[in-house]
């Protein structure tokens, strides 16, 4: 990567909700077809997932975020935390959730979620889960997936995490190559509800 | 309906979770004010939306749960006594 570029957790910056407008977009697509599907539209699903980065208990918080920083922009970046993390923020994304949906939209809400819970398995306790790793539209195809991924493994490690886990659209071949090329295996597959689709749960133990 | 007391939110609570509760080896008549149903393993994230969508339509109180600490989301005692202050302000 050139110099110019950069990694920066923003828990450690002083204004990390100014990146939130930059990271909110590949978090999202991240997340999907999850997310649209859950929240019953694309609209409210991007109003839920800013919602989700402004609360620093939320599972995708923008504390969480690793960024890769080009031009001062958070490009790209990933959300890597335990197991126990993962399940501890249920409560918080629960709430916005809920609220995100409105009154009139949490019984429809409550339909999806039993339908996409049934689908998704929750990473363990003790595996490095990736909840979300992309980059901005305009900036792919430069090696940043990959550097992201690469940093994920080495938070992991510093943290004494040695087996990691991951989720992916199948169609997302050059995506799947990748977590491929750096040892992830798929565990096991699940059709997702939204149009279909087949998502693979990818492991890696070192 | 009329506004629920927290007594009456606790109740519903306590009800609607009695197989999970007692799965968990707790007994349901005797559960502390700060029990906490999702550290405990009663429900999970389903079941915490489970709780809200059934608790309103049993009620038929609408709570947008804006000031609600997520903590206290899932322990029964501030849970309890936070519906029924903020179905009275509704009312």
């Amino acid at each position: 990567m050139s110099a110019a570029r950069e990694f920066r957790d923003l828990g450690r910056e002083q204004d990390p909700e100014r990146h939130i407008a930059d990271v909110a977009p590949w978090v999202h697509e991240a997340g999907n077809p999850y997310f649209d599907y859950l929240f019953g539209d694309p609209e409210t699903a991007r109003r839920a997932v800013t919602a989700m980065l402004g609360r620093d208990a939320s599972e995708i918080s923008i504390r969480r975020v690793t960024a890769l920083i080009e031009d001062d922009r958070a490009v790209g970046g990933f959300v890597g935390l335990s197991g126990e993390e993962q399940e501890g923020s249920a409560k918080a994304d629960s709430l916005i959730a809920l609220q995100a949906a409105g009154r009139e939209g949490r019984r429809a809400l409550l339909e999806r979620a039993k339908i996409a819970a049934d689908l998704r398995r929750p990473p363990e306790a003790d595996q490095f889960y990736l909840s979300k790793l992309g980059v901005l539209e305009q900036y792919r195809r430069g090696g940043r997936g990959r550097a992201l991924l690469e940093r994920f493994l080495e938070t992991g490690r510093e943290r004494g995490f040695s087996r990691f886990r991951l989720d992916v659209r199948q169609r997302d071949e050059h995506t799947v190559r990748l977590y491929k090329s750096a040892g992830f295996v798929v565990a096991w597959e699940a059709k997702s509800p939204a149009a279909g689709e087949l998502l693979y749960a990818m492991t890696l133990v070192e | 309906m009329s506004q629920p007391t927290a007594q009456d939110v606790r109740a519903y609570v306590v009800t609607t979770l009695d197989e999970p509760l007692r799965a968990a080896g707790v007994d349901p008549a005797a559960i502390p004010d700060d029990f906490d149903l999702h550290k405990t393993g009663v429900i999970d994230s389903l079941g915490i939306l489970e709780l809200i969508t059934g608790l309103e339509e049993q009620f038929g109180v609408e709570i947008d749960y804006e000031d609600l600490d997520p903590e206290e989301l899932t322990i029964v005692g501030p849970f309890s006594r936070y519906v029924a202050e903020r179905s009275r302000q509704a009312a």
